[in-house]
């Protein structure tokens, strides 16, 4: 768990767009040992969604909620050296988000829950077009793709289940995991339009029902 | 109300509207600017020419005020980066107002860039790190494999020249010059597998981390006369000339014996591996303020000084030599490295075509010897 005033700071400091000062943050945690699982979801999670709602109540510009995610993505990048050290268990995952979702950091989350518990998990970015994805499942093979939605706005929900329709229709068999903030506003029953379709509400449930072996 | 209304949005345009707007005078000098260029310019904008508010040259103020459509003009910004304003220059009696304002859909596109820029950035980070933890992995795998490989293979190597002993002494009076030869061949190539398998194993050791130094202080002068011994007879046999110079004062050291004379061992055996059968090698210590000197010299063909840092990576050669005949490793130089910044040492080469080699290593002067 995070410290509640260290979180408070934190927040400030990524409001602020102080890069360095978070940067120090997140080192000084994993300094510390923190678990990146309590970093992932109590630090930047927690931030990110507290940054989407301040947008949203028209309390910061988009210009610092942009500023906001990018700095968060790049701490990612801190954590990556202590996550890619296990042995692949020869399952494969590709990840990504639906198509005009600019929103990645949550499918990027999820494919980092992948490769810790030994998946191979690749992830293809925000904005994937869709013939790309479907030529890299053919070529890459995985045993499951996951889907990323934060947004529901813009006709994002359904052009995610349109998505789903188009990946089921090319690949059969294979295992479609969705997720992400955006179904907290609902549409999980657009989910049952598309056959073999698991949605996860978050990340802990996502990685207690990842298979491991 | 109208005349209240202007008078509230003019204030507004003029205290806080995030547009540009200038009162000139038909040569284009300013007599009044509101307060976001003021902003911009950071300095007093009155009496200056609106020309010098913009960061490139013009083809001057009348042709930019006869244009109908907004004229793009970049905006000098104190302290930041320039910025592109879309003008109107409206006529208005004797005076011009003039008004910037940025292009939205401009601004929405170098958003939308520097996200997928970012994101890009990100996602290759991510797949950068990704790929530099499966090399960590390959590479622990590959010495690991090396070192059981080269476990594995020692012991029926030992059979082999145990039998080929037990040939020699047994029938050492029954077999032709022609087998005994055969014998001979057999037993050389047992020597050179079990080199090039210990090469093997101490480098898959040395990279694991696992070895450790039996540190003992010492004269090095004392390793350096038993390894003269021998290597000069080894030199004489194979033709060469082989001088020892020993240094004029004790060299003591704190270092591990049997790592110093293999590494010693190394570069004089490459100088006579590398070298002519007439050349000369020269082996000789020194003392040189807190560190200890010891040189291999050879005058053999030398070494381009391009390779010279390659030498020390594992598995190069020079290509030098005759490579039917070289059936070294590569490891040498790289495990003598190893070990020689295991002692907190130095190795190091000089070397031109056709000048000759001069390997040297150093270590540090024992301190305890050093106040002496």
């Amino acid at each position: 768990m995070i410290k509640e005033q260290l979180y408070q700071t934190y927040l400030q400091e990524l409001l602020a767009g102080n890069k360095a000062n978070c940067n120090a943050i997140v080192n000084q945690l994993q300094t510390d040992e923190a678990d990146f699982r309590s970093i992932y979801l109590d630090l930047f999670q927690r931030s990110l969604y507290e940054v989407g709602q301040l947008w949203e109540n028209n309390t910061i510009s988009v210009a610092t909620e942009h500023i906001a995610t990018a700095i968060t993505e790049s701490l990612l990048a801190l954590l990556y050296p202590s996550l890619f050290l296990m042995d692949h268990n020869g399952r494969k995952a590709v990840v990504t988000c639906a198509m005009n979702e600019y929103h990645q950091i949550g499918g990027k989350m999820i494919a980092d829950i992948f490769e810790v518990n030994g998946w191979d998990s690749h992830f293809l970015g925000a904005n994937t077009p869709i013939p790309s994805l479907l030529e890299h499942i053919e070529s890459y093979q995985p045993d499951v793709v996951a889907l990323s939605l934060s947004l529901s706005l813009y006709g994002n929900m359904e052009r995610l289940v349109a998505t789903l329709h188009t990946i089921r229709g090319n690949f059969a068999n294979l295992d479609l995991i969705v997720g992400g903030q955006a179904f907290f506003w609902g549409g999980r029953e657009k989910l049952k339009e598309v056959k073999g379709t698991d949605y996860f509400a978050d990340i802990t449930s996502f990685e207690k029902a990842l298979p491991r072996n | 109300m109208e005349q209240a209304l202007r008078h509230t949005a003019y204030n507004y345009l003029l205290e806080k509207a995030e547009l540009l707007y200038y009162l000139l005078e038909q040569d284009g000098t300013i007599i009044l600017a509101n307060h976001r260029a003021q902003q911009l310019s950071a300095q007093t904008l009155t009496g200056q020419n609106f020309t010098s508010t913009l960061t490139s040259p013009t083809a001057g103020f009348k042709p930019m005020v006869a244009k109908e459509e907004p004229v793009l003009l970049n905006v000098a910004n104190h302290g930041g980066l320039p910025m592109t304003y879309y003008f109107i220059f409206l006529p208005c009696d004797e005076v011009i107002a003039a008004f910037g304002q940025l292009d939205g859909n401009e601004v929405d596109r170098l958003r939308r860039e520097m996200l997928d820029l970012n994101n890009e950035l990100s996602n290759l980070t991510r797949e950068l790190h990704k790929k530099n933890a499966e090399l960590v992995i390959l590479n622990a795998q590959k010495d690991r494999f090396l070192g059981m490989a080269s476990h594995d293979l020692r012991h029926p190597i030992q059979i082999i020249n145990m039998f080929n002993q037990l040939l020699k002494d047994d029938l050492v009076g029954d077999l032709s010059k022609k087998h005994q030869d055969f014998l001979k061949h057999i037993e050389t190539s047992c020597i050179q597998m079990q080199t090039i398998l210990n090469d093997f194993l101490d480098y898959s050791r040395f990279e694991e981390g696992h070895f450790e130094l039996n540190l003992k202080t010492a004269d090095l002068n004392i390793l350096l006369a038993k390894i003269a011994d021998y290597s000069g007879l080894l030199a004489r046999q194979k033709g060469r000339t082989f001088l020892y110079s020993p240094a004029q004062t004790p060299l003591p050291a704190t270092f591990d014996p049997a790592k110093i004379e293999q590494v010693i061992n190394n570069l004089v055996s490459n100088a006579i591996k590398y070298t002519d059968p007439d050349a000369t090698i020269r082996l000789s210590g020194q003392k040189d303020n807190g560190s200890a000197r010891i040189y291999v010299e050879d005058d053999g063909p030398g070494i381009a000084p391009e390779l010279h840092a390659k030498l020390f990576l594992p598995y190069t050669r020079t290509g030098q030599g005759d490579q039917d005949i070289d059936s070294s490793t590569g490891l040498g130089l790289a495990i003598a490295k190893m070990l020689m910044e295991a002692h907190a040492g130095t190795i190091s080469l000089e070397s031109l075509p056709g000048r000759g080699s001069i390997f040297c290593i150093t270590l540090p002067i024992s301190e305890a010897t050093k106040e002496q």
